[in-house]
């Protein structure tokens, strides 16, 4: 074999080219081993440190629309700027226009960046335009960066202040509705692992570690076309009457939903800096005052429902004031001998005494429990009081008649509404809701469908001829209410000069859509009775959502 | 395989004459493994560019979609303070000089 032979002969060449080769693979092989076992962690950190990156995406905040859908608060995407002092150039020719697109003097900005430079992060301006934050771009200065953020708007402003509330600056929710649907709005930011390249670009997404989920919209039961009457209409007259606060709240009826809910003073959420604290308050849930002649109607649906008294029974209320475990209740005038109608109509404390004092002591206690006093509502809306109804284990006479004209209970104003929508709906309680409902709520019969009846047709007489509520009449519509006048409590006792004006109702009396209650807090110019400050703001507030929601006229009543 | 390409090599070589490649199956199998592979790497170089380019294209689209996201809220948002309630109030009075009907002024049809 030649060929064996000559491979015989040139071996050593072929160990010496071998050896030569296998060298360079160890030595390559040793490098390989060098770099990907013991050097691994520290070159995959600095490697991913200079290519992995986590970036946050941004989620944005539901919207809060009305009824109709229509935006009541909106996120709208800002730019906040950012320094890191550390990378900042003092030096740089362009810190000029920087501080004046940020609109703020250059020393200051300068020394606001030089006071903080052992920091890495310090917020240069948040929440500003847009349209500037392009221009903070285009300068490109070292250390100056943009962060997508969002900010909420209020179109409507301090009509719907009090209902929405509002969020901080980075978005979380504060106060009214924004608070109480806190996490139902807000929305959960991502986080996604990606490559970059050199210019920032990302070139390969890694993986998603969370992704964005936006807020859902949180649809209210308020119509803010009637919001705005009820605003309007109640600020005029706090303001002409110079009343210290007021409040207004209109339920549907039919649903249980609020359709509006104002109080005065509001305030401007949209800019709050200037805004005394003390305004924020949506008094309409978070203030207490004793409902005064206005629980008459309860009251007297009570003694339908507890005994077989009806609208026609008569007592006698002579000679104008009864005496009672030492304590005096009368009325302004003797009235003689009243049918429970004229009691309701012309607020006897009297005859609403000697009427309840015939029926079981605890009868009103349960009625007026039975139609939300002393509970909190279904609202559940943030600083929402529960008012006070104190259960007696023995009913003192006395007690028990100041009950009977609203003192020695406490409830907010849309408690009172609450309750007179149960009269409305028929002796049916349903939960109230802020937000709208998809389906309508059957509701719990808490007092007989003819006692509601017939206690409706006894506060319709209260708005007709001879009525404390004549001012609350609305041409082409049948009215039911009832006035009160409240002496307000001090610390001496109830107060003859401050007094809260009232008004709750219902239109239209033949069908009841809609229960509106007015709370004018201490009206000191003009007269502070409730059925002349409160009562005409609910007839021009009712008339207006009557026309607006399109309810047919129901014709008045001869 | 080092072995056997040796083989061949020395033979060209050391014979002085190219000698022609048997097609044994053994060879069409270490082809078609070559081939495979090196379609294989290729494919993989071509995939990587087209992610590549496919996530800098989304990467438009998503800056895209939230510019547009931005401008829809602002719009929004103009909107909705051109259409507020008390600019429509001080519209009507002031610059349209509307007023509400007395109750006097309206008449009711009823059906």
């Amino acid at each position: 074999m030649r060929l064996r032979t000559v491979v015989y002969q040139e071996r050593w060449r072929y160990y010496a080219i071998f050896f030569f080769l296998l060298t360079i693979f160890i030595v390559l092989g040793m490098r390989v081993v060098q770099l990907m076992v013991v050097d691994k962690q520290f070159l995959q950190k600095q490697g991913n440190a200079r290519s992995l990156r986590v970036l946050t995406l941004p989620a944005s905040r539901g919207m809060i629309t009305d009824r109709n859908g229509y935006p009541l608060a909106i996120s709208s995407p800002v730019d906040s700027v950012w320094v890191n002092p550390k990378e900042f150039d003092f030096q740089n020719p362009h810190i000029f226009s920087l501080a004046a697109v940020l609109g703020e003097s250059q020393d200051h900005l300068l020394q606001h960046i030089r006071e903080n430079s052992h920091r890495e992060f310090i917020y240069l301006k948040r929440h500003i335009n847009p349209k500037f934050a392009e221009q903070v771009k285009t300068l490109n200065l070292p250390g100056v960066n943009l962060q997508k953020e969002y900010r909420r708007y209020y179109p409507e402003s301090e009509v719907m202040a009090h209902v929405i509330g509002f969020t901080d600056i980075d978005e979380h929710g504060q106060e009214g509705m924004e608070l109480r649907y806190d996490d139902f709005l807000k929305g959960q930011s991502g986080k996604q692992k990606v490559i970059k390249d050199r210019m920032g670009h990302t070139i390969e997404v890694i993986d998603t570690i969370q992704p964005a989920i936006a807020g859902q919209d949180l649809v209210l039961s308020i119509d803010r076309r009637v919001q705005y009457l009820a605003y309007r209409t109640l600020k005029n007259t706090v303001t002409k009457s110079h009343a210290a606060s007021g409040s207004m709240v209109i339920l549907d009826v039919k649903t249980g939903e609020i359709i509006a809910m104002v109080n005065q003073p509001s305030y401007n959420p949209n800019s709050r800096s200037k805004n005394q604290v003390d305004h924020y308050r949506n008094r309409a849930v978070t203030d207490l005052f004793e409902p005064g002649s206005t629980i008459k109607g309860l009251s007297v649906a009570n003694v339908l429902e507890n005994s077989d008294l009806n609208a026609d029974s008569t007592i006698d209320t002579s000679p104008g004031w009864i005496a009672l475990n030492g304590h005096v209740v009368d009325d302004h005038k003797n009235n003689g001998v009243m049918t429970l109608t004229r009691v309701l109509q012309r607020s006897s404390n009297v005859g609403m005494t000697k009427f309840t004092l015939l029926l079981p002591p605890e009868s009103l206690w349960q009625t007026l429990h039975k139609l939300g006093f002393g509970e909190k509502t279904t609202v559940n809306f943030p600083g929402e009081v529960a008012g006070h109804l104190a259960a007696q284990r023995i009913w003192s006479p006395f007690t028990l008649a100041t009950l009977s004209f609203g003192y020695g209970v406490s409830a907010s104003t849309l408690q009172l509404a609450q309750a007179y929508g149960v009269i409305a709906a028929g002796g049916i309680k349903r939960d109230v809701s802020l937000t709208k409902l998809d389906k309508i709520n059957a509701g719990t019969r808490v007092i007989k469908a003819s006692t509601a009846q017939q206690a409706l047709a006894m506060l319709e007489t209260v708005v007709g001829k001879g009525g404390t509520g004549t001012r609350a009449q609305i041409k082409g519509y049948r009215v039911a209410g009832k006035t009160g006048t409240v002496r307000k409590i001090t610390e001496k006792g109830y107060d003859n000069h401050h007094h809260l004006g009232i008004f709750v109702g219902a239109v239209p009396a033949n069908d009841p859509r809609f229960v509106a209650a007015v709370v004018i807090d201490d009206p000191t110019v003009g007269s502070y009775y409730g059925g002349i400050v409160a009562a005409p703001v609910f007839a021009k507030v009712m008339a207006g959502t009557l026309r607006l929601l399109s309810i047919p006229s129901s014709g008045e009543r001869s | 395989m080092n072995a056997a390409a040796r083989h061949l090599a020395q033979q060209q070589l050391w014979e002085g004459k190219l000698t022609v490649f048997v097609i044994s199956p053994r060879m069409v199998g270490l082809l078609a493994l070559v081939t495979l592979v090196l379609a294989s790497a290729f494919g993989i170089i071509y995939e990587r560019n087209q992610y590549r380019s496919l996530v800098s294209n989304l990467q438009g689209y998503q800056s895209q979609h939230y510019n547009l996201h931005v401008e829809a809220q602002q719009l929004l948002l103009e909107q909705t303070t051109w259409a507020s309630q008390a600019r429509i109030q001080h519209v009507a009075q002031h610059a349209l000089h509307m007023v509400p009907p007395k109750s006097e002024q309206i008449v009711l049809v009823s059906e």
